[in-house]
């Protein structure tokens, strides 16, 4: 931050943030709305939760107290009072809070979202300038045909056919589950546990596959484009190392719309990973989400869908002040 | 000895082999696990807050009901090892000597009275045990090892409401929330199982109580891990991950079937799938002629035309190819072995002619136009058995147009009587026809509580009168008499809805192992044996 800017910049940082998050309170709040007026136009809760056979009066005593008899705006404000409290609401079907339940999943989803993001940039990254630098090698042909395969093939039918090959067929790591784990910093993390580290290996794999071929290509088409600049043979011909011109000139050149792909990429594996999850059976958000809707248990769509807005603006906050760090001609102040 | 497969293959990383053995058994010693792969997760471990299976499933294991019920859910002596009727609204239950809870409480009358007593305080459950407690007017006991049961009105069943209760040590504080529970706290039953660990979405870890009355456990720990996805589910169990499963989807059926390493094992289940036909309005919806035009009377109304539909469908071709065998041909509401079941009532036979010329006979020798709905994420393949039936229907003349859509919506619109004919399904777990014809047959009644899923508003005084008979009966000779009759009733004289399949359900179970199934479905683990 102190190389870009300088002298009055940290005013400036902080007006962009203040701006940002009242920006992002009304995008919430607008998202809230949606979620409500959505769930309601889909169905009722009460002929989805309510046992069949139930009589008459369980079913009017259940929608009473689900306050699902009252107009919809009444439900509503209930809600928004309610959730300035902090309290979204407790699921219709488990009866805990809602919040409660999505951030017990947290730590399982972040944990492979991460993964999948170090394997994304570990492996996406190196490939693609090199196949960027030596795009007529074979080796080169070969990463851009993997890649390709990485963008067209399902990840359902990707993520089964890992559990066959790896773990039917080979045996070498489980078929499923999250594995051991341990107590850190008051959320339990598989990551740190060996068992924890062999049932995320198949999933982050999974999950990085797309990405990994869209960050290989984005990667590759950056690096050729900044190979053929002039300030690149100014370089060479000033006989730099080539490790130097590669990691200090080309990287930091070719970044910015890599690290936009990964900011919205992330966001999206956070929130949408459920193909994955239900493969790979690991209790995490996106399951969470899909069966919520499939039953109609609006507290927690609602509460799910709002902290989703809220990382994805998290996200691209960050996204920008990366920006600004990586580019110096970009101005914060230039952003409305 | 450590129930997991072996695997069958290894490759040069013998030791990633190794470490795959250790992390599997993860103690290390000579504790014998059993690890079972659901479909399903319970709701909570609080055995009073939900009566979905899939709940029930882990109540089960830890808990006990004042009644049980066998694999065919004949109800026999559980916590209660007899009952007899004072007078009609006066029970007497004798209870088992000599059973402990979990913690060491001995088993009482007292546990009795707290735990019915308690059920209508559980709050917030939207499938609640209420209704089987309204009847209970008070409990008393009478010492230590009788209660007698007051009642508010006669219940010549009060044995299946008894088989849904599940049994809590008196001392659990009455403050207790779910909370409390789902962390583990006061989860203390009587059953086979002590309470390990839950990780919701993840396991429940489950260790054998030595001290239990009952079939005793032939493994130390239980973990049931729940796997939602059909082929995951058979991977795991594949890869030795798991060693039973549940629910297995016919597709994979056949696959395993050939896999020496697995036994399957099948029963048929409680759910009834069938055709729900509009047989009340004079114009419904999406019945129209054959130019698409809506018309004034509506030919559901004509029972001729509801046997045409029922002739024209091939069952057995239906269960044969669609669910590749995975269901029987129903022709009634329960399956043989459940109360109420009729021999005589055979599912329709499959008569195209006849179809056509009951069809001719009600003044359609032309057919007409309707619209098929179903749900598409509810029952195994019912899309596919939807657009099958609206072959079957066009083969008679009639014009099909088949509507599929996600049970959140299709669920809501059909209560409110937005269609005209659809497919549907219902889960007789009470193991007896009574529920179910009442609640999908009885002409429609809020305030008493009938017809609750009559949706197309079916209604034959001669019917009701049969179901509110055996609904008084004391008798159970006779009481299934009147629920045999009802069934013939609406069966084969009305062809009130069109019985199609009763749905199969299938374990699949690494070699080593057995389990004889059960129609609640259920995976009751102190019932796995070990084989040679």
């Amino acid at each position: 931050m102190q190389a870009a800017l300088c002298g009055k910049e940290p005013y400036i940082v902080a007006v962009f943030i203040i701006r940002r998050l009242l920006q992002s309170v009304i995008l919430v709040l607008v998202m809230s709305l949606l979620v409500f007026l959505g769930v309601y136009a889909i169905g009722n809760p009460a002929d989805i939760l309510i046992a069949p056979d139930a009589t008459e009066a369980e079913r009017t005593e259940v929608i009473r107290h689900f306050g699902l008899d009252q107009p919809l705006p009444v439900q509503y404000g209930k809600f928004l009072v309610n959730a300035l409290k902090g309290d979204l609401g407790r699921s219709f079907k488990f009866n805990e809070p809602a919040l409660r339940l999505i951030s017990e999943r947290v730590p399982a989803t972040l944990e492979l979202a991460f993964a999948a993001l170090l394997i994304t940039i570990f492996m996406g990254i190196p490939l693609g300038l090199y196949a960027g630098f030596k795009p007529d090698a074979l080796s080169s042909k070969i990463i851009m045909g993997f890649s390709a395969f990485g963008f067209s093939v399902p990840v359902f039918w990707l993520g089964l056919m890992m559990v066959m090959v790896f773990a039917v067929f080979l045996g070498w790591l489980p078929a499923s589950g999250r594995g051991e784990t341990v107590n850190f910093l008051g959320v339990q993390v598989s990551f740190l546990t060996w068992d924890g580290l062999r049932h995320m290996l198949l999933p982050a794999l999974n999950l990085s596959f797309f990405k990994l071929s869209l960050i290989i290509r984005l990667t590759r088409a950056g690096t050729q484009e900044v190979v053929r600049s002039d300030y690149i043979k100014y370089a060479k011909a000033k006989g730099l190392k080539p490790a130097r011109i590669i990691l200090v000139h080309v990287l930091k050149n070719t970044l910015i719309p890599i690290i936009t792909v990964l900011g919205m990429e992330f966001g999206r594996t956070i929130a949408f990973a459920t193909i994955t999850e239900t493969i790979f059976a690991r209790p995490a958000m996106g399951k969470l989400i899909i069966d919520s809707i499939s039953i109609l248990d609006r507290p927690v769509i609602v509460a799910y869908l709002m902290m989703i807005v809220i990382m994805f603006i998290v996200i691209n906050l960050v996204v920008d002040i990366i920006y600004s760090v990586l580019d110096p001609r970009v101005r914060l102040e230039e952003r409305r | 000895m450590n129930a997991r497969f072996e695997t069958r293959r290894r490759t040069f990383a013998v030791c990633a082999a190794l470490v795959f053995f250790v992390g599997m058994t993860g103690i290390a010693g000579a504790q014998s696990v059993l690890r079972i792969g659901n479909a399903t997760e319970p709701a909570s471990l609080d055995p009073q807050y939900s009566t979905t299976g899939a709940t029930q499933q882990a109540s089960q294991q830890i808990f006990e009901t004042i009644v049980g019920r066998d694999r065919n859910l004949r109800v026999v002596p559980s916590l209660a090892v007899s009952w007899k009727e004072i007078d009609p609204l006066t029970w007497e239950l004798k209870l088992r000597q000599g059973v402990k809870f979990h913690d060491g409480k001995d088993f009482g009358a007292d546990d009795i009275i707290y735990s019915i007593k308690r059920i209508p305080r559980v709050p917030d459950s939207p499938s609640s045990y209420k209704r089987n407690v309204t009847a209970i007017k008070d409990v008393v006991a009478v010492d230590s090892h009788t209660v007698r049961l007051l009642l508010n009105t006669p219940s010549p069943q009060l044995t299946l409401d008894l088989s849904f209760i599940y049994i809590l040590p008196s001392t659990t504080p009455v403050d207790a929330t779910i909370d409390d529970f789902n962390k583990g706290k006061y989860v203390i039953g009587s059953g086979p199982y002590k309470f390990v660990e839950w990780v919701r979405g993840d396991r429940l870890v489950l260790d054998r109580n030595p001290a239990y009355w009952g079939q005793k456990s032939s493994f130390d720990r239980v973990i049931f891990r729940p796997i939602t996805n059909d082929p995951s589910r058979v991977a795991a169990l594949l890869a030795g991950d798991v060693d039973i499963i549940d629910q297995v989807s016919p597709v994979d059926q056949d696959r395993l079937r050939k896999d020496s390493r697995v036994s399957l094992l099948s029963k048929p289940a409680a759910t009834m799938l069938y055709i729900h036909m509009d047989s009340n309005r004079d114009k419904s919806p999406f019945i129209t002629d054959k130019n698409g035009k809506p018309m004034d009377k509506n030919p559901l109304k004509d029972p001729r035309v509801r046997e045409a539909l029922s002739l024209s469908i091939n069952r057995e071709a239906l269960v044969e190819r669609i669910l590749n065998g995975a269901a029987v041909p129903a022709g009634q509401f329960v399956p043989e072995g459940m109360v109420g079941y009729a021999p005589d009532l055979l599912p329709d036979p499959y008569d195209v002619e006849r179809a056509k010329k009951l069809l001719a006979e009600a003044g359609y020798p032309n057919g007409f136009g309707l619209t098929l709905h179903s749900p598409n994420d509810r029952y195994l393949n019912d899309e596919q058995v939807a657009q099958t039936i609206g072959q079957f229907f066009a083969r008679i003349g009639i014009d099909v147009k088949v509507q599929a859509l996600p049970y959140s919506v299709f669920g809501t619109a059909a209560t409110k009587l937005e269609y005209s004919i659809f497919l549907m399904g219902f889960g007789n777990t009470t193991g007896d026809a009574a529920r179910g014809m009442t609640a999908v047959l009885a002409t429609y009644d809020t305030a008493a509580g009938l017809g609750a899923n009559n949706r197309g508003r079916y209604s034959n005084p001669e019917f009701d009168a049969m179901i509110k008979a055996a609904a008084v009966a004391t008798d159970e000779v006779k009481r299934e008499e009147y629920l045999q009759n009802a069934a013939r009733i609406a069966f084969d004289k009305d062809h009130a809805i069109l019985p199609l399949y009763y749905q199969t359900t299938t374990w699949a179970l690494r070699k080593g192992l057995s389990y004889v199934p059960r129609m609640d479905e259920y995976t009751l683990a102190n019932y796995v044996t070990l084989v040679k």
